[in-house]
């Protein structure tokens, strides 16, 4: 489903170049659970941000399916995205005008351009009731705590019902209920076929993975499982 | 895209209400001042005012559609990231600033119209101001379309995921 061949990825600021990624390669297959842990600023959101095109590595390769992300247009990539990729991102981030239901809308109509909306509201039922989100529907992502906004991020991520989920810490903010509900969401997704690509610091978490890489200055230095 | 032209529009209206309020301005002042070269005797004047004001106008609203595209770029990452191209993006606001140019330039034109009826009792015909409006509109609409566009995508150079983590 991914494959990333030996990447690399710079990040320039003020003339400086910084080594983020030094030659990652991983494969990810359907139904594959893997975890990414490591020390902060080892470069875990940088893998993601890199797989799924949203920011651009300098060399190697990064598959999707059959797609050569790294050397397609910019449009090209935001497609791929809608199609395949649903991302929780370390900072949830959500434009703020739109309220909950709509964030959610929009995340699911990427996917399902043209279909009913009738569908998304079976598919925004059967989310909300997994991850507890239903009072939240109608407030703006501004209003809500930072658990409430990562739970209603990991909706946002899963409610496409795309084949691969990326997850940058998507336990962070949560009480361990809440965990617990992540954890079973994500299996779920694993028993349905999905692909997940997840970085955490959650001892438990990482162990419902079945594979651990460990990252270290930009370089996967061990696999833990 | 009709979903997002539909959510964008309910939901920025002190965007567009401002947005609104600047063409009316722009609307007025062009009215009063074609009222003026109408009625006046020392034209070359009244057409360089004119010209002035306009320009400046214009200058004002291009600035601040480049503050609303500002506002707007961490919007279009954090939609590219789920999925939606920049230039769909770009698309729908356009379309948006289009409805709301056009709407006060309506709002604009009724103005002008009953100023002029209450003024003067000059026998100038409805269409032959509406053709002066329509001038004014097809010259300032494509400009206001560009420099937005502009704005939106001067602002969206960076990778969408830089133009997220700006702002946190
Ligand atoms: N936008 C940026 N501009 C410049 N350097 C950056 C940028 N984002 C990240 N970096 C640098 O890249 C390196 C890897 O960052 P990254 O965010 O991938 O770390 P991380 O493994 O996700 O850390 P954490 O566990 O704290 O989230 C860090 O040294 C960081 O300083
Ligand atoms: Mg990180």
């Amino acid at each position: 489903m991914i494959r990333i061949n030996n990447i690399h990825l710079y990040y320039r600021q003020h003339g400086i170049a910084l080594h983020a990624l030094r030659g990652v390669s991983l494969d990810i297959n359907p139904g594959d659970y893997i975890a990414l842990v490591g020390p902060s600023g080892s470069g875990k959101s940088s893998l993601i941000a890199a797989v799924t095109g949203l920011i651009f590595p300098s060399e190697g390769d990064i598959f999707i399916d059959r797609f050569r992300i790294n050397r397609i247009s910019r449009n090209a990539r935001a497609k791929i995205r809608a199609k395949y990729c649903g991302i929780i991102f370390q900072f949830s981030e959500m434009p703020g005008r739109f309220t909950i239901r709509e964030n959610l809308y929009l995340s699911w109509l990427s996917a399902h351009r043209g279909k009913d909306l009738s569908e998304f509201e079976e598919r925004l039922e059967l989310v909300c009731a997994k991850l507890d989100i239903h009072p939240l529907l109608e407030i703006r992502p501004g209003n809500l705590s930072g658990g409430q906004l990562q739970k209603t991020a990991i909706a946002r991520a899963i409610i496409k019902d795309a084949p691969i989920i990326l997850a940058d810490e998507p336990s962070g903010d949560l009480d361990p209920d809440n965990v617990k509900r992540v954890r079973n969401v994500l299996q779920e997704e694993i028993e349905n076929g999905k692909s997940i690509l997840m970085v955490t610091h959650d001892a438990k978490l990482a162990s419902d993975a079945h594979t651990i890489y460990e990252l270290r200055d930009g370089q996967i230095h061990n696999v833990l499982k | 895209m009709r979903d997002l032209i539909k959510i964008g529009l309910s939901r920025s209206r002190a965007v567009f209400i401002l947005l609104g309020a600047l063409y009316l301005a722009v609307y007025l002042q062009v009215s009063v001042l074609f009222f003026l070269i109408l009625t006046s005797k020392i034209q070359m004047l009244v057409i360089s005012g004119y010209t002035i004001g306009t320009l400046g106008l214009l200058g004002g609203i291009t600035g601040a559609h480049f503050l609303v595209a500002g506002k707007y770029s961490y919007e279009m990452g954090n939609l590219e990231t789920i999925g939606f191209p920049r230039w769909f993006y770009i698309t729908t606001y356009l379309i948006q600033f289009v409805l709301v140019q056009l709407i006060s330039c309506l709002v604009g034109l009724l103005c002008f119209q009953i100023l002029y009826i209450f003024i003067t009792s000059d026998n100038v015909s409805f269409s032959q101001l509406a053709i002066v409006h329509l001038k004014t509109i097809l010259t300032v609409l494509p400009l206001q379309v560009i420099s937005c566009a502009a704005g939106l995508w001067y602002q969206s150079r960076s990778e969408p995921f830089l133009l997220i983590k700006e702002r946190i």
